[in-house]
């Protein structure tokens, strides 16, 4: 074990723009060390090459294909900087275009969704086709360009990748990835089961719900993994649950610790993790109902676990809480070192009974959401983690190392086992065990991505 | 049958009331202003001018069906269990546009409805109810940066009488600016 690292121990605060990565991820696992120095959250430079080298060149989650249900719909969303627009074309296929103009780089499409066959630029004039195609070049007749020009294309740029994981789209601005399956890896089963309680599919309740926190998208990555904070940054909403007489499909409390034994993190390489529990707050009458809407050909194994609560992170922008009671679905889109969007929804099974979609609508607008009863105070705790990283004197933080030990820990995970998750990385405990072994895939993701094309 | 007139005057004042009740952070005063059953809605957006309609379908910023949810979010201001909560943010709610109209339809308390109509309020069997329609620009000043956030929302408000007082049945919310900062509470609008 190396001695604490003093406070001037990091490149990064020499002032120069010269950032070594490695000096900001101090990864050791023989000696058991895991820390991330402060620099990582506050250094502008570092969150340039953050949207360089992670939001703009591996694979982001954009949104869910039936937001696009019929010919020529559409939706603008922005990996990392850069401003894309996602459209189903007149032959009903979805293509992901970077949204700007060939002619002089102006925004073509300035709307947040709509349906529209063409689109024309407000400049001067030029015309794309709902699939990205240039249909129209004001003037082009009157002979002002080149010959050459009519021989280039000037369609709207393809993003370099794009996919789509049972109906969820993922792009990537560069080529340089693995096929998206590949990406996913065993992080796939954990989106599976939300799927597979969806026969007809997931969609977006309906309402856009966006916020701004002033803090490092890497505390949100962190905290909605992090079981250890449940019990005393959320004391008022379990208080308050404590107090509501529960109701048919939600049982009042979430599970206590003694309750709660069966439950776990997996990592799954790539930055994607999960956190799971075996129990919700979820009643039996409500697992019953979701279970009637389970694909009919759903094994009992796989079925128990569709039951069963977890927060899953797929690196760098998802993530997805599913209670049971309820299941929401967040995109992390940075904005600053020190400032997020994120955008929420509520996800839920095509068809849904009217009843069960009422309740479920209400459980996620109590938990979730900036006027939620939980979700406003991890805001204000990244907000008061942002602050309080600039207490540079203090030095490298002990934030990432509970369940780092061995000792004590169970030697063989059953449900490793019974999943056939051979690969992941896992920890397995009662709620009180709050391990953050679970983020280190993200910053070792984290770290890949930042140092694959440069030399530290 | 109670009365069956309420002057702006009066609507406005109301209006103001609660709102000084808020910026005063006299939180049991303005639960007294609901009535038990009363709804408290903050629709969200679903198109660049559409917000949502319908709370079982879509889904709201806040939607409190009875008085029982605000006390909820009262205890959370109130205590110091929420660290949303600790510090409150000094408010100031200013409020404009008042206008009242009289619901004829006591059964339609969907005052998203926005063709009430009518000249009387009340009708023979049911007690007399107002739609008070206004504009709140809200300042937040937030104690932990010194930073003054706006939260600009058109109110709408159902109110009627319950042992003789007026009494909030229904309050609509729409937030016009819904990129919303951190944290959004019944204070805050
Ligand atoms: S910038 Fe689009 S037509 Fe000129
Ligand atoms: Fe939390």
């Amino acid at each position: 074990m190396t001695a604490p690292c003093t406070p001037d121990s990091s490149a990064a605060m020499n002032g120069t723009t010269d950032i070594d990565i490695n000096d900001l991820l101090d990864d050791r696992p023989a000696e058991q060390v895991f820390r991330v120095h402060r620099d990582a959250y506050t250094d502008p430079h570092v969150f340039e090459r953050e949207q360089q080298d992670i939001f703009e060149s591996t694979w982001v989650f954009v949104g869910l294909a039936n937001q696009l249900p019929r010919p020529h719909d559409f939706f603008t969303v922005t990996l990392g900087r850069q401003p894309v627009i996602v459209s189903r074309n007149g032959d009903g296929e979805i293509r992901c275009l970077l949204n700007s103009c060939r002619h002089r780089g102006m925004v073509v499409c300035p709307q947040r969704s709509g349906n529209r066959k063409t689109h024309t630029c407000r400049y001067h004039g030029w015309v794309y086709g709902s699939g990205g195609e240039n249909m129209f070049v004001t003037d082009q007749a009157e002979g002002r360009y080149p010959a050459w020009f009519a021989k280039d294309n000037h369609d709207l740029v393809p993003v370099a990748r794009f996919g789509n994981y049972r109906g969820f789209l993922f792009a990537s601005l560069s080529p340089d990835v693995p096929p998206l399956e590949t990406h996913l890896g065993d992080a796939r089963f954990f989106l599976d089961l939300i799927l597979d309680q969806a026969p007809q599919g997931l969609e977006y309740v309906p309402g856009d719900i966006r916020y701004t926190f002033n803090a490092n998208w890497k505390l949100q990555i962190e905290n909605s993994l992090d079981m250890y904070h449940f019990a005393s940054t959320h004391a008022s909403y379990v208080e308050l649950l404590a107090r509501r007489k529960p109701d048919a499909f939600a049982g009042g409390m979430p599970p206590s610790p003694a309750d709660a034994a069966e439950q776990g993190t997996f990592s799954f390489g790539r930055g994607h993790a999960v956190m799971w529990r075996g129990k919700s707050r979820a009643s039996p009458e409500l697992l019953a109902r979701r279970r009637a809407g389970y694909v009919a050909d759903i094994s009992e194994l796989r079925a128990k676990w569709a039951g069963s609560a977890r927060n899953v992170t797929i690196f760098p922008n998802l993530q997805i809480v599913d209670n049971v009671t309820s299941v929401m679905l967040r995109v992390l889109h940075p904005l600053a070192v020190d400032k997020t969007e994120m955008h929420t929804h509520c996800l839920a099974p095509v068809g849904e009974d009217a009843d069960l979609r009422a309740a479920r609508i209400r459980d996620y607008e109590d938990f979730f959401n900036p006027s939620g009863l939980a979700t406003p105070d991890d805001n204000v705790i990244y907000e008061h983690s942002q602050a309080g990283f600039k207490a540079m004197a203090a030095g490298w933080t002990a934030g990432h190392l509970r369940g780092i030990n061995p000792e004590g820990a169970p030697a063989a995970n059953k449900y490793a086992q019974e999943l056939g998750l051979t690969n992941a990385d896992w920890s397995l405990g009662s709620r009180a065990l709050g391990d953050e072994t679970c983020f280190h895939d993200a910053y070792r993701e984290w770290r890949r991505l930042l140092t694959q094309h440069r030399p530290g | 049958m109670p009365t069956t007139q309420l002057s702006p005057d009066a609507a406005a004042a109301f209006v103001y009331a609660e709102a000084l009740c808020l910026d005063e952070q006299r939180w049991q005063d303005w639960l007294a202003l609901y009535a038990d059953d009363a709804v408290y809605w903050i629709p969200s957006w679903k198109d660049d001018h559409v917000t949502t309609e319908d709370p079982a379908t879509e889904v709201s910023f806040m939607h409190a069906a009875g008085r029982g949810r605000l006390e909820e979010r009262v205890k959370r201001a109130s205590g110091t269990k929420s660290v949303a909560s600790m510090p409150l943010p000094r408010t100031l709610h200013c409020i404009s546009n008042v206008i009242v109209s009289p619901v004829a339809d006591t059964a339609d308390a969907a005052i998203a409805d926005t063709t009430a109509t009518g000249t009387t309020a009340g009708t023979a069997s049911g007690p007399a109810r107002w739609r008070v329609q206004s504009n709140c620009v809200t300042q937040i000043y937030d104690l932990r940066n010194d930073g003054l956030k706006v939260m600009a929302c058109r109110y709408d408000h159902l109110l009627t009488e319950v042992d003789g007082a007026l009494r909030i049945a229904r309050k609509k919310i729409v937030l016009i600016n819904d990129n919303v900062p951190t944290v959004l509470d019944f204070y805050c609008v």
